[in-house]
């Protein structure tokens, strides 16, 4: 496993989260499949393990008995979780071929599980109220950390964005939790959508935020938790094959080595002669993450169609 | 009992034909909470560069029907830092233990492997002569006397630790760089890394790689690769050839022995299913109690020699391919 220089800051604040507890290969049954709004979907799943030991932050890679020609099982996070009824529940957008066939799986249905995996986030002993930004279906492993705060007792609230109130998926979960959200339509004017960040986070005296869904969101949300002085967290989004660190694939870059100063690497493509740049490192989304500071993440210029939703 | 599963590779003796890619594995640790690796015939590390390698920008990876195409760009913190964190992890596997170098230069692999066999506990290097991300940099096995040079740079500097030199698939005659391999030094082949491969996202318009091209692998290269190893087992039927390509059961792992090879790599597989390699290794046990083969030594290129007895008043069979 690549490891990042335990020098830097933003590293170390990532180490904060807990290690991942030990994953497994499950099998689990759909015990509902049902279409939300938009082109979203929910399935609740029985599977006691993952109901039972998974923690916020957390995800599991899914696929169905009958996959091939598909290859790899694919990256959700888990939006609930109910350890008495043994089930948990994700939230996805039906968006290519291993979307389309778990949303046409069917109560009953039988589904390979591979987790829990990726680090939990460590929410007892960071300071609240909790913000909680999303977009889309980056809704959903907020509504995890809703349901973890309101067992801890913690005060948290939600910003939800969309194109229109009705495409936000998950409201309902969120005022179970007793988070109150704000829905914010996207009219496309980032002032105004700063102004009303700013806002929310005043009223609500946020003093930890969490951002999923969206890039542009995930800049703004760092500009604002600079300006407030208060810590932000980001889920980074990767393309991801394994989700155990096998493969390396889910690489994403960390904002320090940007400008770092040290020697570029004479054998690497990025080394002298090619950019001038310094050597870019990366941090693997499945072990290291999902969740990072959001001043660890480079999140890239106005790109956030490639996240959203 | 216990040796029935054993295979001879060169001077290399494996407790069963069933190991890692490297590049697919990290050095076991992650592995080890669902099973022993020790249980595998080898285990193989996650390729060592000889200074610290950043690996490629994303996205790394992009599915294909049947594929997977990676840029990963071999992620590596150099020698010392292998040693010190991945070394250990590989030494407790109580197997073969094989090491994957890499390189941009014959200098780079010897220097590397001069600098690994100072340490105790490899029993083999794999010379990773064939990754498809460097743009070009580091595919010495598209050329007999490119692949001959990195062989005799290296065998002068490993101190007598067995040679094993990774191939490409993708080349005018795979025969005569293994023979290149073979003759300067190499004790067994693998045959065979990915193939160069691309997607364009239509949706950007873009390459779907950071790195713009990568490598396929996964079921949807496992005929190609086994006419490769069907092939030179034709050419050079005492050249002992490792299989790497597409497997994913133990029917395709013996598509593989039957063919000649003596020993298979499975990768891709892992990704999605982290119990792969367990699975094959009892399934290849299951097919030779099944079939009432005493060695599975005895299958090895049998299909070159006749194919397998079919007693019918045994029970079962297994479809190539299946």
């Amino acid at each position: 496993m690549q490891r990042p220089s335990p020098q830097s800051p933003e590293v170390v604040n990532c180490r904060q989260h807990r290690p991942s507890p030990t994953w497994g290969l499950h099998r689990a049954t759909v015990v509902s499949s049902f279409p939300e709004v938009s082109s979203y979907h929910r399935l609740t799943i029985l599977s006691p393990v993952i109901a039972g030991t998974s923690q916020p932050g957390q995800f599991v890679m899914l696929r169905t008995d009958r996959w091939a020609p598909l290859l790899l099982s694919r990256p959700f996070d888990v939006m609930q979780v109910d350890p008495a009824g043994e089930t948990f529940d994700i939230l996805f957008r039906v968006k290519g071929e291993g979307t389309r066939r778990l949303a046409a799986s069917c109560a009953g249905d039988s589904l390979q599980v591979l987790g829990p995996l990726g680090r939990a986030i460590e929410l007892a002993s960071g300071p609240s109220p909790v913000g909680l930004i999303g977009r889309g279906a980056g809704i959903a492993p907020l509504v995890r950390i809703a349901q973890e705060c309101a067992r801890l007792g913690m005060q948290a609230a939600a910003f939800a964005s969309a194109r229109a109130p009705q495409l936000m998926p998950a409201l309902a979960e969120l005022r179970r939790f007793g988070v109150p959200a704000t829905l914010s339509k996207d009219s496309g004017d980032p002032a105004a959508l700063e102004a009303s960040l700013d806002r929310w986070i005043r009223d609500n005296q946020v003093q930890r935020l969490y951002v999923c869904g969206s890039r542009r969101l995930a800049r703004l949300a760092r500009r604002l938790c600079r300006r407030h002085r208060i810590e932000g967290f980001g889920f980074a989004d990767a393309v991801m094959a394994c989700g155990t660190g096998l493969c390396h694939g889910c690489a994403t870059e960390l904002a320090q080595h940007r400008s770092g100063t040290e020697d570029p690497d004479p054998g690497s493509p990025d080394g002298p002669g090619n950019s001038g740049r310094p050597r870019a490192r990366y941090a693997l989304v499945c072990v290291e993450g999902p969740v990072f500071p959001l001043d660890a993440l480079v999140l890239g210029a106005d790109d956030a169609s490639r996240q959203e939703g | 009992m216990h040796t029935r599963l054993e295979v001879r590779l060169g001077p290399l003796t494996l407790k069963n034909p069933v190991m890692p890619a490297a590049g697919c594995f990290n050095s076991g640790g992650e592995l080890a909470q669902a099973f022993d690796p020790g249980r595998l015939g080898a285990v193989i590390n996650k390729t060592v560069m000889p200074r610290p390698h950043p690996g490629n920008p994303p996205p790394r990876l992009a599915e294909t029907p049947s594929g997977l195409i990676n840029a990963i760009g071999i992620p590596s913190d150099g020698p010392e830092a292998f040693v010190r964190e991945q070394l250990p992890i590989l030494r407790a596997a109580q197997t073969t233990r094989i090491v994957s170098i890499g390189g941009f230069s014959p200098g780079d692999f010897a220097e590397l492997a001069g600098r690994l066999a100072e340490e105790t506990g490899i029993d083999a290097f794999e010379l990773d002569l064939s990754c498809p991300n460097h743009n070009g940099r580091g595919l010495f096995a598209l050329h007999p006397e490119a692949t001959r040079e990195v062989l005799r740079q290296t065998s002068r500097q490993a101190k007598g630790i067995p040679l094993i030199a990774k191939l490409a698939p993708v080349v005018t005659d795979i025969t005569e760089i293994a023979r290149a391999a073979l003759e300067a030094g190499a004790v067994a082949v693998t045959v065979a890394n990915t193939y160069p491969a691309m997607v364009i996202d239509v949706d950007r318009g873009l390459p779907a790689l950071g790195n713009t091209t990568g490598g396929l692998s996964g079921p949807a290269i496992r005929p190609i690769t086994l006419r490769l190893v069907w092939g030179l087992g034709q050419a050079l039927p005492e050249l002992p050839v490792i299989a790497a390509g597409g497997i994913e059961t133990a029917a395709d792992a013996l598509q593989y022995l039957l063919a000649g090879a003596r020993a298979v790599q499975v990768g891709t597989a892992l990704f999605y299913d982290p119990l792969a390699l367990l699975r094959i290794l009892e399934g290849l046990e299951a097919f030779l109690e099944r079939r009432g083969i005493d060695r599975i030594e005895d299958l090895i290129g049998a299909a070159r020699r006749g194919g397998l007895r079919t007693d019918l008043s045994r029970e079962g069979s297994l479809q190539p391919g299946g």
